[in-house]
């Protein structure tokens, strides 16, 4: 009942605001009257009377603001108040609005798209019908951690065997060669992203095919059986002009005839950000994948899969079952079962432990574009304490009117919120558009770009909607606290400006300190990467990448074998030898700098147990005598293999500096004799190559082994590349190369590329990072810039009669103006010895990617520091000219 | 605010006004001279709480009021008490004679 009256007047008094204010006014009135006549009774005369009457009230206003504010809904009512009233003060300063409204929008349109990002990779369901129903299953092993594919056999007893899944879908990525797409003409050869899949792929994650139908189910039973494919929309866009008539017409990929059943949806992304060009069935894997078949191999694992649970069916009961399938799988071996198992976890883009590795990136960048949104706040913060002593008397009346301070800064952070809140809302559309660009700046050129689903969702409008909260408060609760703490009396004062500029200067000094700390350090990141990034292009390699061009023909998908694989490079070296300019040709198992490892552990013969003379999981190459010449690697000792060696598959190795320190510190190496394992045969060092960085780009000097190109050596999965130093130019000549290695056998592709591509691959981090930091940095500065413009152009004009009076005393302009810089120009030192010692101690954390930079690199902070100093001189210095120009006269006469 | 000598106590300012009402409708100011007189001076009632508590106990449903004549011929704001206020009233009463009994015991014993 009462709270049913309180609920009525409370939409009383909303509906009926002007009709109950007139009758409280008219009420008041009537009081005042009343009370005046009482005070007559008592022998006042009338004016005297009346006067006591107003004392007696207490003004007729403030009592009427003292029953408003008491009514029920008065929140609401003053609320909408405030934001009429902020939206008023909004308009009324253009430039002021703009100013602020920019710094923020950029700011929070930054973070919004950082956010958007990770949101896209990390935290969206894939994009398909009722995603949270759908599972991942990784195979887990205690040997191989991250080791997390899934094998054939193990797929199809999952398959029969489950009772948590209403379907089980299996995919696996590769790439194919397309020679012709149909009748769309004679198309140059093109490489595409292709992902062999299970039959269930697309009506499992719920994808219509835009044309034709998605496969059936026969089409995934026989290997071999049924070459169909179904192409991507941008693909059917591009070759087939999106013509429906595209379905049934053929493609030929890795030499092989597919054709054409469907296109898959628009804006299609299924299981990799990586959007495959086109999907195959999985029974047809023998035709893109290179390597021995897999279907029958119980333990080589290269499936992802992908499950639907059950209605009623949860992750945990689905995670407890694929655990008994997996100990059921490998019930023959008990070691298996102690050391693996199968994993579900809620369907990602990215595998468990990739996620490990991405998240504190992710942090990582946040937090740095969080720094910047704080820097903007500051800034914003600083307008407002700036503008709030303009808005001293304003205020001032208000608290005589009868606002209480509580009033007044709440009225001040509703005008700030609304600021932050339009901000964000013109963040939002940043956010796509900045995110976008990011992903395309993240691809190196040429690369595949990723697509990820960035249409903002409601994590990414949360998190907006929580920055822009949050950056509202923060840049406005300090100066509403500051500016609403001052005494109505003092506010009237006319010339109250010098002292109020006093009052408020400490917090405003310490948020341009601030700024500058934080926009030097990132500079000074950037500064550090980018110079890192010079030396490490200059770095000595110890082989020559400049001159060397790569070639990898995947001789496996074509039914070479080993050996069949190696004579057709030593014939294909053969007339590449014969092309003008070239200078050598090598065959190797793995190229320097290339993202192919192979790996091996040596013992030294004599060494028995002993942990010093052996080296474990070292990296290791299989080459031609040609090899050491043709990349430039100096044999310091010995000789490099013969060709009698290589014919009769003698067991003989040349070995790197560190590794033959590391096998007979301080003896000849050889003639000695080193085995890979206890029951391998022993090798005989000829040789010590010197060290090179040839495994990663930081590594100068590591244990590496060089064994002859024999098929013994080799393993079966992979073809040896060539390896071709020519006195032109690398990269024209790698584009010449495929074309030879069609001429010999036309069904054979071929990648092509140089050793310098390899380089600028190890490069991408540290280039992402120095453009990252760069572009946050320069933000912040410019950020700062503004911070350091608006403040002192605010304080040229709060002291605008002070400078006329030392003007008018015979002071030069120019001391004027030096007066000014001088004292912004100790809060830019103040903040730039608080960013440099910040950034020193931070860049030992970046000491992998600087390539041998120290990390207190002179150049690099020395620079960066001049860099600020310049711009932050030349932003206090364009308002600070206006000084000069004061004229004392029109000065002393202000106000 | 509200004091001439004495702070009043939280909510006694509405049972003040709700005891001066029993007799009668009043206004504004007849409320704050009959507070005066019944209590002797000890507790002087000004407008800026008045009014907000007129205006709060109306909310409350305990108050009603229209425009009336005054005695000397001025329009005037005239409270009364609604049902429920008078069974605040008895309730207000009937708690404050607890406390002050209570209190009073609580000096008395020594």
């Amino acid at each position: 009942m009462k709270s049913l009256m309180r609920f009525r007047s409370f939409f009383r008094n909303l509906a009926r605001r002007a009709e109950s204010d007139r009758d409280l006014d008219a009420e008041v009135r009537a009081h005042l009257d009343l009370l005046t006549d009482e005070k007559i009774r008592e022998g006042l005369p009338s004016d005297q009377a009346r006067r006591a009457a107003l004392l007696e009230l207490g003004g007729v206003e403030q009592v009427k603001e003292d029953v408003r504010s008491s009514r029920s809904g008065v929140w609401l009512e003053q609320f909408w108040q405030d934001v009429r009233y902020g939206a008023r003060q909004l308009r009324r300063n253009p430039g002021f609005t703009a100013l602020a409204g920019l710094v923020l929008t950029l700011a929070i349109g930054l973070n919004a798209a950082i956010f958007n990002v990770f949101n896209g990779l990390l935290l969206r369901p894939l994009d398909a019908r009722d995603p949270q129903r759908l599972v991942s299953l990784y195979f887990s092993s205690q040997d191989e951690p991250g080791a997390t594919a899934i094998s054939y056999p193990q797929y199809l007893f999952c398959r029969e065997q489950n009772s948590s899944f209403s379907s089980l879908s299996a995919f696996a990525g590769g790439r194919v060669l397309m020679t012709d797409a149909g009748s769309s003409g004679a198309s140059a050869p093109e490489w595409l992203q292709a992902q062999l899949v299970s039959g269930n792929f697309f009506s499992l994650l719920g994808a219509m095919p835009a044309q034709g139908r998605a496969f059936l189910p026969e089409e995934d039973q026989t290997p071999g059986a049924h070459p169909v494919v179904v192409i991507a929309y941008d693909l059917w866009q591009s070759h087939f002009g999106g013509e429906p008539e595209a379905i049934g017409r053929t493609l030929t990929l890795n030499s092989l005839r597919y054709t054409i059943v469907g296109v898959a949806p628009r804006g299609f992304i299924g299981t990799d950000p990586e959007v495959p060009d086109v999907w195959i069935p999985l029974a047809m894997s023998a035709n893109v994948q290179s390597g021995p078949p897999l279907f029958d191999d119980r333990g080589a694992g290269w499936l992802s899969l992908l499950a639907r649970l059950k209605p009623g069916v949860t992750l945990d009961a689905a995670q407890a079952e694929v655990r008994v399938l997996a100990a059921r799988y490998h019930a023959a071996d008990p070691e298996s079962v102690r050391k693996s198992s199968i994993l579900a976890s809620p369907a990602s883009f990215l595998t468990p432990s990739e996620k490990s590795d991405t998240v504190p990136l992710a942090i990582l960048l946040v937090a740095a574009v969080g720094l910047v949104l704080l820097i903007a706040c500051a800034n914003v913060a600083n307008l407002q304490l700036a503008r709030g002593l303009t808005r001293h008397k304003e205020l001032g009346i208000r608290t005589a009117l009868g606002g209480s301070r509580l009033r007044l800064v709440r009225q001040l952070l509703v005008e700030s919120l609304l600021l932050s809140g339009l901000s964000g809302v013109a963040g939002l559309f940043l956010a796509r558009a900045a995110a976008d660009l990011m992903l395309a700046l993240v691809h190196p050129s040429g690369a595949r770009a990723f697509s990820l689903n960035l249409s903002p969702d409601w994590r990414v409008a949360l998190y907006l909607a929580a920055i822009s909260l949050g950056s509202g408060l923060v840049s406005g609760l300090l100066p509403a606290l500051r500016v609403s703490r001052q005494d109505p009396l003092d506010a009237m004062r006319e010339e109250s400006g010098v002292a109020a500029w006093g009052r408020g200067s400490s917090l405003r000094s310490a948020l341009v300190v601030g700024q500058v700390a934080l926009s030097l350090f990132l500079l000074v990141a950037a500064g550090l990467l980018t110079r890192a990034l010079g030396k490490a292009r200059r770095v000595e390699l110890g082989f020559d990448s400049q001159s060397v061009a790569v070639l990898h023909p995947d001789l496996r998908l074509h039914n070479y074998d080993t050996a069949g694989a190696v004579e057709f490079e030593h014939r294909l070296s053969e007339r590449i030898s014969a092309l003008p300019g070239v200078r050598s040709v090598a065959l190797a198992r793995t190229v320097p700098l290339g993202t192919d490892f192979s790996q091996t552990s040596v013992f030294a013969e004599e060494a028995g147990q002993s942990a010093d003379r052996q080296a474990r999981i070292i990296n290791f190459n299989v080459v031609t005598p040609e090899f050491f010449d043709t990349v430039g690697i100096t044999v310091i000792h010995g000789r490099v293999f013969t060709p009698a060696e290589i014919a009769s598959g003698a067991h003989v190795a040349l070995i790197s500096q560190t590794l033959a320190q590391k096998l007979w510190p301080s003896q000849e190496p050889i003639g000695k004799r080193l085995r890979r394992g206890p029951n391998s045969p022993l090798y005989e060092v000829v040789g010590v190559a010197r060290d090179a960085r040839n495994v990663y780009l930081w590594a100068a000097a590591l244990p590496y082994l060089y064994l002859p190109m024999i098929p013994e050596n080799l393993d079966q999965y992979s073809d040896p590349a060539l390896l071709v130093c020519t006195a032109g130019d690398a990269a024209a000549l790698a584009h010449a190369l495929p074309g030879i290695v069609r001429q010999m056998d036309p069904a054979v592709t071929s990648k092509a590329s140089t050793l310098a591509d390899n380089l600028e691959f190890w490069l991408l981090p540290s280039q992402l990072g120095a453009r990252l930091s760069a572009t946050l940095g320069l933000l912040a500065l410019l950020l700062a810039a503004v911070g350091l413009t608006s403040m002192t152009a605010f304080a040229v004009t709060q002291r605008t009669r002070e400078i006329g009076i030392r003007i008018a005393l015979g002071a030069a302009p120019v001391a004027v103006v030096s007066l000014l810089l001088r004292q912004t120009g100790r809060l830019v030192a103040i903040g730039g010895a608080i960013g440099l010692a910040a950034a020193a101690a931070a860049s030992r954390l970046l000491v992998q990617f600087l390539y041998g930079l120290s990390a207190l690199d002179g150049l690099a902070f020395a620079g960066t520091a001049l860099f600020l100093a310049v711009v932050s001189m030349a932003a206090c210095y364009l308002p600070a000219r206006r000084a000069m120009r004061v004229d004392p006269v029109v000065a002393l006469h202000h106000e | 605010m509200a004091d001439k000598q004495t702070e009043l106590l939280q909510g006694t300012l509405d049972m003040l006004i709700l005891k001066s009402l029993g007799l009668g409708p009043l206004h504004g100011l007849g409320i704050s001279r009959r507070i005066e007189q019944v209590t002797r001076g000890t507790f002087h009632v000004k407008p800026g709480s008045l009014f907000p508590a007129l205006h709060r106990m109306e909310e409350e449903g305990w108050l009603s009021s229209h425009w009336g004549e005054s005695e000397n011929n001025r329009r005037a704001k005239y409270y009364q008490l609604t049902k429920t206020g008078r069974r605040q009233l008895e309730s207000e009463t009937e708690r404050w004679g607890r406390i002050s009994l209570a209190i009073a015991r609580a000096l008395e014993a020594s």
